[in-house]
C-alpha cells in the first residue's frame, strides 16, 4: 500500500538493521543508532520528529477487513485530523494505538523506543497516550476540581491515598488545567451539573493531569453547541505543540477550522493525505467521502 | 464518649469532620445517650416514671449494635455500589467469636460442669475441644478473632469476586449465597458451634456477671462509643482521596479503571473494612442480648439492613445510623402491638421509600435545605 505524499519516511529504530540477529551485535546497533541520530538531530526525539508509528496494520473482525494495510506517522508537536466515512477504521486505529486491539499484522511504535504491540492498555496510557472518548464520562458526584485530582499523576495505592494531602504545586497544578480548559470558575461545580461541552473540555483536562504526550481524541464536538465547538477549536489548538493530537473527526467545519494536516481513511487505509485543501481537491477523497455529503 | 466534637468551632477538628453538620449531630445524640441512660438506668429508683427498664437498657444497645452493621453497609454500598446482601453474615461471625469466648467463661459452671468443654459439647458427644477454640478464652485472642474472622472471610470472598469483575446484582446474589452457605453450616452439630441452638445461658465477660446493671450499662456505653468511633472512621475515609476513588468507582468504575487505579484493590480494602466493622457490631450485639445461633446468617437479615439504609439514605453513614434505629424501633413496637403486619409494613417502606424517596430520608433532609438554600 503506497501511501500518497508520504515519500520521505521517517527512520524507525526496529529496521535499520534488518540482517543483524544475535543480541550484542543488536546491543551495539542499537547504541551506534542512537549516538547516530542525537548526532544529527542535535536534539532528543522527544522534540522533534515523529511520536507515532503505524506500519502496514491488519485488522479484521470476522473476515471484514477493518483496518488493511494502514500506514500512518504523526509528528511530535502535531494537530493531525482523521476524517473518513463510517467504518473506515478510525476507531479501530484509536484501538490498536491504546491496546485495546491487536493487529494481526503489521508494527506500532510510540515515539522511538515502546512498542505499543507489547503493552496493555494501562501500561501505553502510563506510557503517555490519552485517550478521550466520544461519549464524555466524568464522575458526576465529584467536583471539577476533584475529577482532575483524581486523574493527577501519582501513587493509586489505597494506602497512600487514605493520607494524601494536595501539595501546593498540585493545586496550581489543578487550577492551571482548570483554566486551560475553561472551567475555572466551575472547580467547585458537580460534574454532573456541567454542560456537555464542558464535561468534554473536563474530560480532556483529565487527559492532560496525566501528561500524556499523545492526546487521541474522538469526536470532540458531536453536540456541542458552535460557541462550545469554537471553544474546542482554540483548547486544541493550544494543546498541539506542548502536545500531539491526534483528532477523529465527523465535522468537517471543525477540522477545516482547526487542521493542519489531515489524513483520510477508507476502507481500512489511507486514502489521502495533506493540508485540508489538498485532500478536498483529491478526487478520489471527492469520490469516496466528500462526495457523499 | 469522651471524643464527641458537640463544638463543631473548635478548630482542633480537622476539615472533614467539622463539614460534617449532621454527623456532629448525630455524634452528639450518642453522647446524650451514653450519659443519660446509665443515669435513667443506675442513678433514677426503679419506681420512678424515668427509669429505664433493663428490657429498654438492652434494646439501645441493640439498636446500636444494628445501628453499626448498617454504618458498615452503607460504607460498601452507598460509596463503593456494592450491594452486599450478606453482611449478616459478618455481624454474625465476629458475634460466633465473641460467643465462644463467653462461652469458654462459664467454666465449670455449666449444667454437665466440665471445666473445659462447653455444655453442648459434652451433651454431643465431643472428648476434646476442636481446635479452633483453643486461645478462645482468652479475651484479647478472641477480640482479634472478632476482627481477624470477618475480615478475612471477606478478604477471600472479595479477592475472589471483586479479581473475576463480578458486579451489580450478580455480585448481590452470590452474597446471598455466602450466607446462606454459612448459615447450613452453623446448623451442623458436628460443626462444633451448638448447632441449631448455638451458644447461650452466658455468665460473665472479664469476670464481671453479664447480668448486672452495671455491666449491661458498660456494654451500652462501649456499644455507643464503637458506633461513634465507626461512624468517625468511615467518615475519614470517604473524606479521603482514597474515599473519593471509591465513589468514583460507584459512578463509574471503568473510567477509574482506565486512568490508572486498581478497582479491585479498593474494593477490597473497602469490603474488608466494612465485614471488620461488622464483626465488631456483632460482637458487641452477643453478650448485651445474651445468645447467638445461625437464624443470625439467616438471608433476610442481610436484606433487612440494606432495607434500614435504603429508608434512612445511602451514601451519608447518618442516614444510615438513623434508618437502622427507626426501623428497629418501629419493629419492636409493631411486633408487639401487630405481630403479622410488621412484613408487610417493612415491605411498604421499602416500596415507597425507592419509589419516593430515592434518597431516603436524609436526602428528604437534603432537597428541603437545597430549596431552603435557592428560595
Amino acid at each position: 500500500m503506497q501511501v500518497p505524499g508520504s515519500a520521505n519516511l521517517p527512520p524507525r529504530p526496529d529496521n535499520m538493521f534488518p540482517e543483524i540477529t544475535p543480541a550484542k551485535q543488536a546491543m551495539q546497533a542499537l547504541k551506534k543508532l542512537a549516538a547516530g541520530r542525537s548526532r544529527s538531530t542535535g536534539q532528543s526525539p522527544h522534540e522533534t520528529g515523529y511520536i507515532l508509528y503505524l506500519e502496514d496494520l491488519n485488522v479484521s473482525f470476522d473476515g471484514f477487513k477493518a483496518i488493511n494495510g494502514l500506514t500512518l506517522y504523526v509528528e511530535t508537536g502535531e494537530l493531525r485530523c482523521i476524517i473518513g466515512p463510517n467504518g473506515a477504521g478510525k476507531t479501530t486505529m484509536m484501538d490498536i494505538i491504546t491496546g485495546k486491539t491487536r493487529p494481526d499484522s503489521g508494527s506500532a511504535w510510540f515515539g522511538q523506543s515502546l512498542d505499543l504491540l507489547a503493552h496493555t492498555e494501562p501500561e501505553i496510557a502510563q506510557a503517555g497516550i490519552g485517550r478521550k472518548f466520544q461519549k464524555p464520562t466524568v464522575f458526576e458526584k465529584h467536583t471539577a476540581f476533584q475529577n482532575l485530582e483524581l486523574a493527577l499523576a501519582g501513587n493509586r495505592g489505597v494506602w497512600a491515598n487514605l493520607f494524601a494531602q494536595l501539595a501546593e504545586e498540585q493545586r496550581d497544578r489543578i487550577g492551571g488545567v482548570l483554566a486551560q480548559i475553561g472551567l475555572a470558575d466551575a472547580a467547585e461545580t458537580p460534574a454532573g451539573r456541567l454542560s456537555h461541552g464542558q464535561k468534554q473540555w473536563l474530560e480532556i483536562g483529565m487527559l492532560l493531569m496525566q501528561n500524556p504526550r499523545l492526546l487521541l481524541v474522538d469526536e470532540p464536538v458531536a453536540g456541542m453547541t458552535p460557541q462550545e465547538v469554537e471553544k474546542t477549536a482554540e483548547l486544541l489548538v493550544a494543546l498541539s505543540g506542548e502536545h500531539s493530537v491526534v483528532v477523529v473527526e465527523h465535522d468537517m467545519e471543525f477540522v477545516r477550522k482547526i487542521a493542519k494536516r489531515v489524513t483520510v481513511l477508507h476502507q481500512g487505509s489511507v486514502l489521502a493525505e495533506g493540508s485540508m485543501d489538498e485532500v478536498q481537491a483529491n478526487p478520489k477523497v471527492v469520490e469516496v467521502y466528500l462526495g457523499e455529503q | 464518649m469522651s471524643n464527641t466534637p458537640s463544638l463543631p468551632r473548635t478548630s482542633v477538628l480537622p476539615d472533614w469532620l467539622r463539614a460534617d453538620k449532621n454527623g456532629a449531630v448525630l455524634l452528639a445524640v450518642l453522647a446524650v445517650t451514653a450519659i443519660l441512660v446509665p443515669i435513667l438506668h443506675l442513678a433514677v429508683p426503679a419506681d420512678s416514671p424515668l427509669h429505664l427498664s433493663s428490657y429498654v437498657v438492652t434494646l439501645i444497645g441493640k439498636y446500636l449494635c444494628y445501628a453499626m452493621l448498617a454504618l458498615s453497609v452503607d460504607l460498601v454500598w452507598g460509596f463503593c455500589g456494592i450491594l452486599s446482601l450478606g453482611h449478616a453474615a459478618f455481624f454474625a461471625l465476629g458475634g460466633y467469636a465473641m460467643g465462644m469466648y463467653l462461652m469458654r467463661q462459664i467454666g465449670p459452671r455449666g449444667v454437665y460442669g466440665d471445666p473445659i468443654l462447653p455444655d453442648f459439647m459434652v451433651f454431643l458427644n465431643y472428648k476434646e475441644l476442636p481446635w479452633f477454640w483453643h486461645g478462645m478464652d482468652m479475651f484479647w485472642f478472641a477480640m482479634l478473632m472478632v476482627a481477624v474472622v470477618p475480615g478475612l472471610l471477606a478478604l477471600v470472598f472479595g479477592w475472589l469476586a471483586f479479581r473475576s469483575r463480578v458486579t451489580g446484582v450478580y455480585l448481590s446474589i452470590i452474597t446471598q449465597a455466602m450466607t446462606y452457605a454459612l448459615l447450613l453450616a452453623f446448623f451442623r452439630n458436628d460443626m462444633g458451634f451448638g448447632g441449631n441452638n448455638g451458644f447461650t445461658d452466658f455468665k460473665d465477660i472479664l469476670g464481671f456477671n453479664l447480668k448486672s446493671p452495671n455491666v449491661r450499662i458498660v456494654l451500652l456505653v462501649l456499644s455507643a462509643l464503637m458506633l461513634a468511633i465507626g461512624y468517625v472512621l468511615c467518615r475519614w475515609i470517604v473524606s479521603s482521596r482514597t474515599g473519593r476513588v471509591v465513589t468514583a468507582i460507584r459512578d463509574a468504575e471503568s473510567r477509574v479503571r482506565f486512568i490508572g487505579y486498581r478497582v479491585e484493590n479498593y474494593k477490597l480494602w473497602v469490603f474488608v473494612f466494612s465485614a471488620v466493622l461488622a464483626g465488631i457490631a456483632g460482637a458487641l450485639y452477643v453478650p448485651q442480648i445474651g445468645i447467638i445461633n445461625p437464624s443470625e446468617f439467616a438471608p433476610i437479615n442481610s436484606i433487612e439492613v440494606v432495607i434500614w439504609v435504603a429508608i434512612g439514605g445511602r451514601g451519608t453513614l447518618y442516614g444510615a445510623i438513623v434508618g437502622a434505629v427507626l426501623v428497629n424501633y418501629a419493629k419492636t413496637w409493631f411486633t408487639t402491638a401487630l405481630p403479622s403486619a410488621w412484613l408487610y409494613l417493612l415491605g411498604a417502606l421499602f416500596v415507597i421509600t425507592t419509589l419516593l424517596l430515592p434518597n431516603g430520608l436524609a436526602g428528604m433532609l437534603g432537597t428541603r435545605k437545597a430549596r431552603e438554600r435557592t428560595a
